[in-house]
């Protein structure tokens, strides 16, 4: 067994190696769950010294990135967000409400490609106020999928949910982020459809 | 829902699959029969552009972080600290 007769400090070398550069990645996801850069890195200290004394269970070869990411939703969701006092969001999404969900907007007219404009000319931190302002599972399936680009299987694992959940939560989540996007874009003035736009602004101010 | 024009696919079942789409977790089938009406289909596709552009904006202003020097510092640290308990550990699984 290669593994387990690999001497200590090879095996550090290794993890130094190929886990370490993951760092900036898992800070973000950090910031982005805890919403605060102390217990942002905490966060992500605890899943490196929880990720090196399972790295012998770790089999080489398979994804690396998705297994830190594991470790780190779990810890999260394990300790940080119990210390954290947040209200744990009851699992009220189900597949039958992300397979109902309609193409409400389809129907409305307008000019989509200067809307489209108008969500790019936002600033940085509209759009991670926007993110934060997700309830929790929904934030990060939409960070898991949009950021890092994981498969809906990869996120299941990740969250440790069915993938029909992540489906749903992927749904509900960029519903909810695009409302609030086109919110703020209306209330820069960047919406070219910005009388049209007020219900959809008032829906999602109550839905998220 | 419709824009009125006949497809071979409904603009709903295209609307209902346009995060597989954009997330590629389509089957090639599916794929191909929704690109098919996008094509051809202006809302539908104005409506995927809006999609692709939220997703786009979160990917591009949401991950972009850098980790403290003192904290890659701390862990270099912890992780030599480590060294005794991993040794241990190693051996036993090794007999």
């Amino acid at each position: 067994m290669r593994l387990t007769t690999e001497k200590t400090d090879e095996r550090r070398a290794r993890f130094e190696r190929d886990a370490m550069p993951f760092v900036d990645q898992l800070y973000a996801a950090g910031l982005r769950m805890t919403r605060n850069p102390a217990d942002a890195e905490d966060l992500v200290q605890e899943t490196y010294l929880k990720a090196y004394a399972a790295f012998h269970q770790f089999e080489q070869g398979t994804n690396l990135k998705a297994w830190l990411y594991r470790i780190l939703t779990n810890t999260y969701i394990n300790s940080y967000r119990k210390r954290q006092r947040q209200p744990i969001q009851a699992p009220t999404e189900e597949i039958t409400d992300w397979q109902l969900a309609e193409a409400e907007s389809h129907t409305s007219s307008g000019l989509r490609s200067a809307e489209t404009e108008a969500l790019d000319r936002l600033p940085d931190s509209d759009v991670k106020e926007a993110l934060q302002q997700l309830p929790e599972e929904f934030r990060l399936a939409v960070y898991l999928t949009d950021v890092e680009g994981f498969s809906y299987k990869e996120v299941a694992d990740i969250m440790g949910t069915p993938i029909g959940t992540v489906m749903s939560r992927l749904h509900r989540g960029r519903r909810n982020l695009r409302k609030l996007l086109e919110q703020y874009a209306a209330e820069r003035g960047f919406s070219p459809a910005r009388s049209a736009k007020g219900s959809t602004a008032a829906a999602a101010g109550r839905e998220v | 829902m419709s824009c009125g024009e006949p497809h071979e696919t409904d603009c709903r079942e295209v609307l209902a699959e346009v995060y597989l789409y954009l997330d590629l977790e389509c089957a090639d089938e599916r794929r191909s029969l929704i690109r098919h009406h996008l094509d051809e289909c202006g809302p539908c596709l104005r409506e995927y552009g809006l999609e692709q552009e939220v997703r786009a904006l979160v990917a591009r202003c949401c991950g972009n972080e850098t980790a403290p020097d003192e904290l890659r510092e701390r862990l270099r640290v912890k992780l030599t600290e480590l060294v005794v308990f991993e040794t241990t550990e190693s051996r036993e699984l090794a007999d």
